[in-house]
């Protein structure tokens, strides 16, 4: 069942287009990383499913409704993102009480030992902790809402590395006691990867690709060999990058767009090699020409 | 045990090897419940969807049956096609990557049967 439905979706700011013709499906109950460089469009998709902000066009759908200015979906859904912000006034112990008013599923006693564990005070207001201490705290007050859809946006930020390990195992745990639907967007996408169900890339604006994280990583893979036999065989296919050195070629292409047998590789000298899943992202969202290295030539 | 995320094999492979492993090991026996993908997901810190792709392998290869609403188990001879298999697959992929080896090194055919005997004769 799709817990979320856009199609074409597209907000238009003054001076640029944050979304155009994203269009996308995701199944209910699962974890799912929204991965896309700076500027790519990740947190206006996701503040547009929280309801947060109005599409220009496009339509948007989440639990079959349209999530903007409605009470239903805000019950359902919680957004964690670093902009989230809670009376200077109240500490933290007033805060997690205020959750339990309004998220059916709170899980309070839960709230209270992730807090003790990290060793949060009870009693420190919000706006007094550290970037590292207030995400922490976001995201433990995302975990125990316990939502139906739960966005978390670079919930990450500012963490330590050993307690960013804690809590993508919480996030996952949290997840087989009490499946439901996590859209987590981050940059990290290597130490998050072992968690995740699929992959949903974001790139100007809409989505570039959408798959389990397997099938997203075979998309592209590198071959090794002699450059004469490689370019033959790669003169018509679109070509991801490309190294030359001594006679011997490193090229990043489609699976899909190879169709010769693997004794044959063998046979011309050729080995293929897999990419992790952010060297994929990485490739398929870098724009054409546009090398690193041709600034400094 | 952990799985390796920087390995070229995917990880429910990964998963699958280790239910193998453990099978041919004797520490899963049969008709002796397997994990289910949760705990799986739990013990190796993956996605259950994954953790549940490698008990697929392993039941599309008949090496687990279903017993509806308990989980898998182990099937009668799950061990014994293990080997096989592996005998079959495995061990001869590396023989041939290992007289391939011997050639590029300019050994000869004597002297690798030599170096395989004393290396059994080195781990009696």
């Amino acid at each position: 069942m799709n817990i979320i439905k856009c199609e074409e979706l597209a907000k238009n700011y003054a001076n640029h287009n944050a979304l155009h013709n994203l269009t996308c499906a995701i199944e209910s109950e699962k974890i799912i990383g929204i991965i896309g460089r700076n500027g790519a469009g990740k947190s206006t998709f996701l503040n547009i499913l929280a309801g947060y902000i109005k599409p220009t066009s496009g339509s948007c759908s989440v639990f079959n409704k349209n999530p903007f200015n409605n009470i239903f979906t805000a019950a359902n859904t919680i957004l964690i993102d670093d902009r989230l912000s809670f009376s200077d006034y109240l500490t933290l112990e007033e805060i997690l009480t205020m959750g339990a008013d309004f998220y059916p599923n709170w899980q309070g006693e839960l709230a209270y030992r992730l807090l003790d564990y990290v060793g949060l005070p009870l009693t420190s207001k919000h706006q007094q902790l550290s970037k590292g201490q207030m995400a922490t705290f976001n995201l433990i007050y995302g975990l125990v809402s316990r939502c139906a859809l739960t966005i978390l946006d670079e919930p990450m930020n500012g963490m330590d590395e050993a307690i960013r390990t804690d809590f993508y195992r919480a996030i996952l745990k949290e997840y087989i006691a009490f499946p439901r639907t996590f859209l987590i967007a981050s940059h990290h996408l290597a130490e998050m990867e072992s968690i995740l169900e699929e992959i949903l890339l974001i790139d100007d604006g809409s989505v570039l690709a959408h798959a389990p994280v397997e099938d997203f990583k075979q998309q592209l893979i590198v071959l090794n060999g002699p450059s004469d036999v490689l370019a033959t065989l790669l003169a018509d296919k679109v070509i991801y990058a490309q190294k030359d050195m001594a006679g011997m070629t490193l090229a990043v292409v489609e699976a899909s767009s190879l169709v010769i047998s693997e004794d044959l590789l063998r046979t011309n000298g050729i080995t293929k090699s897999p990419l992790t899943s952010s060297d994929v992202c990485m490739y398929l969202t870098r724009k054409k020409g546009r090398d690193i290295d041709a600034f400094f030539d | 045990m952990y799985v390796n995320l920087d390995s070229a094999t995917p990880i429910y492979i990964q998963i699958a090897e280790w239910l193998q492993h453990e099978i041919v090991a004797d520490r899963l026996q049969t008709d002796e419940k397997v994990y289910s993908q949760y705990q799986l997901a739990e013990l190796f810190n993956i996605n259950p969807a994954t953790a549940g792709k490698g008990l697929t392998i392993l039941f599309e290869e008949q090496l687990l049956y279903k017993k509806r609403g308990l989980g898998m188990f182990v099937t009668i001879d799950a061990k014994e096609r293990i080997l096989t298999k592996r005998r079959n697959e495995t061990l001869t992929k590396m023989a041939q990557e290992i007289v391939i080896e011997a050639k590029r090194l300019l050994v000869s055919d004597e002297e690798l049967l030599i170096l395989i005997r004393q290396t059994q004769e080195g781990l009696k």
